[in-house]
């Protein structure tokens, strides 16, 4: 009888996983040819044939390394990147604003200084100062998660994206939609609200990101 | 007559989740019996069945074990999970209100 298990793991090649699950597979297809191929020699087939028959189960080897590799990881990297980006990008957004509300809300007043003829320049600074811990929630949030360097980032830093975001577009709809205000006047009113309510937020949310894009002591000594 | 493998692809976690409904099976015995309930016009391959078990492994609806079969040797055998199980109920009444739908449409396209 024909040792399958050799013959499995040179024609599918590596399949990037742990060692032990790489092994299993391997030995469970192997073992599901085995049993295929006496299928076949119990029917009568000769020896040759049987091998000929059994590798049909399968055609392409490629493409089934493809489709176990895509088992393994695409619906577990799904739940891993809602885990470790989407769920800490939701909760430092929902801090960040919240800390706004509330900082409305018990009636503390912006800086504001009136450039001219442009939009007003509101500096929220109480706000800035309190960021970098919504930052913070993030980051960590992320990394306990198993987040990457770049998704700690992200998730840190994702309320100011999607306001940076919100304002480009509100930008691009005013170029379009309103065409009584001139240019000079929209452009630098998208700066300023850019700058206020993405750029510099997104600083101070990067200041609480920083400290956690190292590993925790333990885990970086691993 | 041969079924389209996108049809054959949706129906069979269904036929899987099913089977391991009654008994834990490893993948031969999936594939075989498979083959048999449907009189061939199922018929899983290691190509076919094998990606599919482990993405069911993988969303935690099957649970495998490897045991010693009778002739001593050792086979992966898949068992349901209460996931699975839970899984199964709203799965199979979509295919049944699939089947249901399209065997209406069949009468009225025959009518």
């Amino acid at each position: 009888m024909p040792d399958w298990t050799p013959l499995v793991k040179e024609r599918l090649g590596t399949l990037g996983l742990a060692s032990g699950r790489e092994e299993e597979i391997l030995a469970e297809l192997a073992a599901h040819l085995d049993d295929v191929y006496e299928e076949w020699i119990g029917r009568g087939v000769s020896a040759e044939e049987a091998v000929r028959l059994t590798l049909k189960e399968v055609p392409d080897w490629a493409g089934l390394r493809r489709e176990i590799h895509h088992a393994e990881h695409a619906e577990g990297d799904m739940n891993q990147r809602t885990k470790s980006l989407w769920l800490p990008g939701l909760l430092t957004s929902l801090l960040g604003m919240g800390l706004l509300f509330v900082m409305q809300w018990i009636g503390l007043v912006p800086y504001s200084i009136k450039p001219g003829r442009y939009v007003p320049i509101v500096i929220y600074w109480q706000w800035y100062i309190l960021l970098p811990v919504a930052g913070a929630v993030g980051a960590y949030c992320s990394r306990a998660a198993g987040g990457n360097i770049r998704g700690r980032i992200v998730a840190g830093l994702f309320p100011a994206t999607v306001l940076g975001a919100a304002m480009g577009l509100a930008f691009l709809v005013a170029l379009f939609v309103d065409r009584q205000v001139p240019l000079s006047l929209k452009f630098p009113a998208f700066v300023i609200y850019l700058l206020g309510w993405s750029v510099v937020p997104g600083l101070a949310l990067l200041l609480g990101v920083l400290p956690f894009l190292q590993q925790p002591k333990a885990r970086a000594r691993a | 007559m041969a079924i389209d493998s996108q049809i054959k692809r949706g129906s069979a976690e269904l036929a899987i989740l099913l089977l391991l409904g009654d008994q834990p099976l490893h993948g031969y015995e999936i594939a075989k019996r498979i083959e048999r309930k449907t009189q061939g016009v199922l018929r899983f391959t290691v190509a076919s069945l094998y990606p599919l078990l482990y993405r069911l492994e993988k969303r935690g609806w099957v649970k495998a074990k490897w045991e010693t079969i009778p002739n001593g040797r050792r086979r992966r055998y898949y068992r349901l999970t209460p996931t699975g199980k839970k899984a199964l109920v709203p799965l199979r009444e979509q295919w049944r209100m699939f089947f249901r739908a399209l065997s209406r449409l069949a009468e009225v396209a025959s009518a």
